[in-house]
């Protein structure tokens, strides 16, 4: 005891020991009053640990939220994570990811020296002469096989300079449209939905509307775990405000569902009907804000039984008609509430329900979705429908009204729709287009002809291309589709084929670098200079904060290579001290402009991000509203996206999905992630505080399914669809439960590939495929 | 002589017995007072939010104060507790400031609802940790598990790690002796100093010896996050 007070430094006599009881001072009484205890040797006198240490802003590494963090830099060495609170996205909060993020970092077995595969197996090799290989085997191909043999497939996870560099390499110097990225398996619906609704790509609000909404929907978005620090914004609004609504829409019951003031659950595939049904009963109260419609909507019809892409070389190409407001209410006849009850599973009185709080003109309300919306057969439409509920009310570019597509990667946006690494985009605009093409062929100093006006193959296709052996070389940067792909065995396979090389670039072994003829070590996120574009159109810049180990180079730096070995270093002079402004510089060009102005690279480096358009030196919070947004004309609405200035409401009907629960597959197969691990797990499993958190992936169902199988928690449990089957744990009253009839599995864990089972249907239109419906048979494992 | 003696004596007796009423009413309205105060919620996201340090910390310490083993009968007073200490604090943080994983199995339920807080707002005393529980200092944030991992049972790593972080900062940091020593952390999402620095959770090493102090910031003073200096060109005129 007296160890323990001379330890702390305490007065010991007894006139200063009353006087601390008579303040009842919790810790001193604890301490003196309970025997037993023993205290830790004094930390008094260690020389200052924390000193050294500089905090350094970044975005995080991880989803589309793109949280603005303080990394704290030791003797190059990240050490530590805060939340930036000068960050307008999450103000000083970040979640477990992020917090942990530096970790993903320092995993013992990272990638450090390229690895070239030598009679079967990777041989560590120098990496100059790994990228001399590389640029060879793509002549070599392009010479036997033609320059559509070659293709490049990157991710939402690029920074814009990656994606920026592989765009000039692939489309102006080589002249292929073999570009794509794993954001069309994340966020292809949401691009399509946006264009084909208001012409321009993505959400006209930002994450400032939390602070001014009164109501929040989420469709099928399990935002406290998927995009836990905007949800925590939600619930921060509810707490302050406290007549705001939080309304959960979902096929699942999850951590969103628990906070939610309401938790509304409906079969999967009907959120088309549940749409028409919220527009039909909007219009039949006359909640419809008919100044709005007749002077900012246009009615546009398209095309319907419009397929799933499941065969080979499918096409599929939409057409709008016009429509009138008098159509649209006759198309809406078939989803009143009640005719569409049995079809959804939700009750007349729900749908009801929320076509109040959307028709109140009263109440702001955003819609939030992310996954459950894009990964849709009829992606588009969904995206399409929640347009038309806002458009209706017209609830639309104001702050707190507004809908608001939320992506799950870093630079889905940034990268990936900004810059345009798919096959029909250019940085500004489309392939399909002379006036794009031209502008492109001026900033990147090629021939116009070098630009393919025809699209080649979207991201599915371009995999089956790769198994037919259409495609014969792809370089594949900062993802892993050998976890992610639907349908994973044929292309697994097609992968594996003979006289297919595949370069893989990333940070740690995958079963994708599995696959690969040549491994190229990657510098990881604050290893290089490089931007990320979040989901409110927010460009953030981070610095080198640490050294890459050994061999390992920013992906930017290795198409750059390549391309110098390809003959092409005039168009890519640049220096390795200063790429990142000058690309940065070229890239902005593209978009000059007040629809799409991008800050200056100054600007990026002293702030925590820029919301585009920059004009004048500010960002642009709401588009398309004069009050807020430079390039509207007049003083109200102008959706200046479309040529008729006009935001669409489309008649999109309900469609089926194309597999659907039967008698020798009787369940609804559903995937997702969970709040701990992120993409494949590559990095969050080897974060020892994540990892540990969820260990292996499992599957969850519901508890009357699990007790009429005979399904205990934890017993092993045999899933199995027309495509493949898999043996995994069960989980049962665990974060989610999944409606009756259905099963869920989160994708992250490598060692139970679920999108074995998946199918590689997509939705035509955006070509994005839907991980989250399939059928598939449940049972016990181990019985007959 | 006798009969006004009985009257002093009357008087004293009356005057005594309106003495023992009064003093036996007063420990009635002490007694059920302190039964029927409200305890738990006290400090609710409303009342921490926008009051700033003084005032939470106020209605903090003051529930801090009556979760001793004091206010335990003493049948009830625990001899075997476990007492966190820096070393424990520091074992659940992978880095200084880091949020801790969450050391104990988690209710069904409350892995689903996130009601940690119902626990964690106020503490107290949990027979079956033999331990005293942690206090948030940030309650009005309740999507805990959003940063706070739950630490299963240990499986094999999925890869080793080569991480490090020991920027732990020394104790006892006065700039004079006897001075009051800064607060070596900001205090983003800690501004209830007396949440890790009083009670009975609290780590033994930074206990606090004065928690009736409560306006903490007017002596320790907390550092901003200061970004690394650079120089901008053309900066000197």
């Amino acid at each position: 005891m007296t160890d323990h007070n001379t330890i702390l430094g305490f007065d010991t006599s007894r006139r200063g020991f009353l006087r601390r009881l008579a303040f009842t001072s919790a810790a001193t009484a604890a301490a003196s009053l309970v025997p037993g205890v023993t205290f830790a040797s004094s930390a008094r006198g260690r020389p200052d640990g924390d000193g050294g240490v500089e905090w350094k802003k970044t975005p995080c590494r991880f989803c589309g939220v793109g949280c603005g963090l303080l990394v704290g830099v030791s003797a190059d060495r990240a050490v530590a994570v805060k939340g930036d609170p000068d960050s307008e996205v999450n103000r000083g909060l970040c979640c477990v990811k992020g917090y942990h993020s530096v970790l993903a970092l320092y995993g013992a077995d990272r990638l450090t020296k390229a690895l070239v595969r030598k009679n079967g197996t990777l041989v560590e090799t120098p990496i100059a002469e790994a990228l001399d290989l590389v640029a060879s085997k793509m002549k070599e191909t392009i010479a036997e096989h033609g320059k559509d043999a070659v293709a490049v497939y990157g991710s939402g996870q690029w920074t814009i300079p990656d994606g920026y560099v592989a765009s000039k390499l692939f489309k102006g110097a080589i002249g292929t449209n073999n570009v794509e990225a794993n954001a069309r398996l994340c966020m292809a619906s949401a691009v399509t939905g946006f264009l084909t609704t208001f012409g321009l790509d993505e959400p006209m609000g930002c994450y400032e509307d939390i602070d001014h909404a009164d109501v929040f929907v989420t469709w099928g978005n399990n935002m406290a775990e998927m995009h836990p620090v905007l949800f925590s914004r939600m619930l921060d609004r509810r707490a302050k405000h406290p007549d705001a609504l939080i309304i959960d829409l979902a096929t699942r019951t999850t951590r969103t569902s628990e906070a939610a003031d309401r938790s509304i659950l409906f079969h999967p595939q009907t959120d088309l009907a549940i749409a028409n049904a919220i527009c039909h009963e909007i219009i039949e109260k006359g909640w419809v804000d008919e100044t709005f419609v007749k002077d900012h909507v246009a009615f546009k019809s398209g095309k319907t039984g419009i397929g799933y892409g499941l065969e080979d070389g499918f096409a599929f190409k939409d057409e709008a008609k016009a429509a009138t407001f008098d159509d649209y209410r006759a198309f809406l006849a078939d989803y009143a509430p009640e005719r569409v009850e049995a079809l959804t599973g939700v009750s007349a009185t729900d749908i009801r329900y929320l076509a109040s709080l959307y028709g109140d003109p009263n109440r702001r309300v955003v819609s939030y979705w992310c996954m459950g919306m894009n990964q849709h057969t009829r992606g588009t439409w969904i995206n399409n429908l929640i347009y038309n509920i806002h458009l209706l009310v017209g609830k639309i570019s104001q702050p707190g009204n507004g809908p608001f597509s939320l992506t799950g990667q870093p630079s889905a946006c940034g990268t990936v729709r900004e810059v345009g690494t798919l096959t029909h985009k250019l940085p500004h605009g489309v392939v399909m287009n002379a006036k794009d093409r031209a502008m492109a062929a001026e900033i990147w100093g090629v021939p116009v002809e070098n630009i393919d006006p025809k699209p080649s193959y979207h991201t599915v296709e371009m995999f089956r291309a790769l198994d037919r052996g259409d495609v014969r070389f792809m370089w594949i940067q900062v993802t892993n589709p050998m976890v992610t792909m639907p349908k994973l065995r044929r292309y697994r396979d097609g992968a594996k084929k003979d006289g297919r090389f595949i370069v893989v670039s990333d940070v740690y072994p995958t079963p994708t670098t599995d696959v690969a003829d040549v491994v190229l070590p990657s510098a990881m996120w604050i290893e290089r200079e490089g931007m990320f574009g979040n989901s409110e159109r927010r460009t953030q810049h981070f610095d080198r904060l640490v050294p890459p180990p050994g061999d390992a180079m920013s992906d930017t730096w290795q198409l750059i290579e390549v391309a110098r070995r390809l003959g092409y270093e005039k168009l890519f002079p640049w220096s390795e001290e200063t790429h990142i402004a000058d690309i940065w510089r070229e890239y902005s060009r593209f978009h000059e402009g007040k629809k799409h102005g991008m800050a200056p690279y100054e600007v990026l480096r002293d702030q925590p991000g820029a919301i585009w358009p920059y004009v004048d030196g500010r960002s642009t919070k709401w588009r398309y509203h004069a009050k807020h947004d430079p390039a509207a004309n007049g003083d109200g609405y102008d959706f200046y996206g479309k040529p008729d200035g006009r935001a669409w409401v489309w008649l999109r009907p309900y469609e089926p999905a194309p597999e659907v629960p039967d008698n020798d597959y009787p369940f609804w197969l559903n995937t997702g992630r969970v709040v701990e691990h992120w993409h494949t797990g590559s990095m969050t499993r080897r974060v020892p505080i994540l990892h540990r958190a969820v260990p292996s992936a499992y599957v969850e169902l519901h508890p009357d399914d699990a007790r009429r199988l005979g399904i205990r928690n934890g017993d092993r449990v045999a899933l199995e669809s027309r495509r493949g089957s898999i043996e995994l744990p069960a989980n049962i009253g665990g974060r989610g439960t999944p409606t009756p009839g259905q099963v869920f599995v989160p994708f992250f864990d490598e060692s139970y590939l679920i999108n074995e089972l998946t199918l590689d249907a997509f939705c035509p239109i955006s070509k994005q495929p839907d991980y989250k419906k399939c059928a598939v048979r449940v049972r016990k494992a181990g019985r007959g | 002589m006798s009969a006004a003696k009985d009257r002093r004596t009357a008087v004293w007796l009356r005057a005594l017995r309106t003495l023992l009423f009064v003093g036996a009413m007063i420990a009635v309205v002490v007694v059920v007072g302190e039964q029927i105060r409200p305890r738990h919620g006290e400090t609710t996201a409303h009342a921490t939010h926008g009051h700033g340090v003084l005032a939470q910390v106020r209605a903090d310490s003051h529930d801090v104060r009556f979760a001793t083993p004091l206010t335990l009968p003493a049948h009830a007073r625990p001899t075997d507790v476990v007492v966190r200490t820096l070393a424990s604090y520091r074992s659940r943080r992978a880095y200084p400031g880091a949020p801790p994983v969450v050391p104990h199995a988690i209710d069904p339920d409350v892995f689903r609802t996130q009601d940690c807080n119902a626990c964690h707002e106020r503490g107290g005393y949990v027979e079956k940790f033999a331990a005293w529980t942690p206090i948030t200092p940030h309650p009005q944030w309740d999507n805990c598990l959003q940063c706070h991992a739950r630490a299963e049972s240990t499986p094999a790593a999925f890869a080793a790690s080569t991480f490090t972080s020991d920027a732990w900062p020394s104790l006892g940091r006065a700039a004079l002796p006897g001075g009051p020593p800064p607060i070596p952390h900001t205090l983003q999402l800690r501004e209830n100093c007396l949440a890790c620095h009083a009670g009975p959770a609290a780590p033994l090493e930074i206990r606090c010896t004065h928690p009736e102090r409560t306006n903490c910031v007017q002596c320790h003073v907390a550092p901003a996050t200061v970004p690394a200096f650079t120089r901008t060109a053309g900066a000197s005129r």
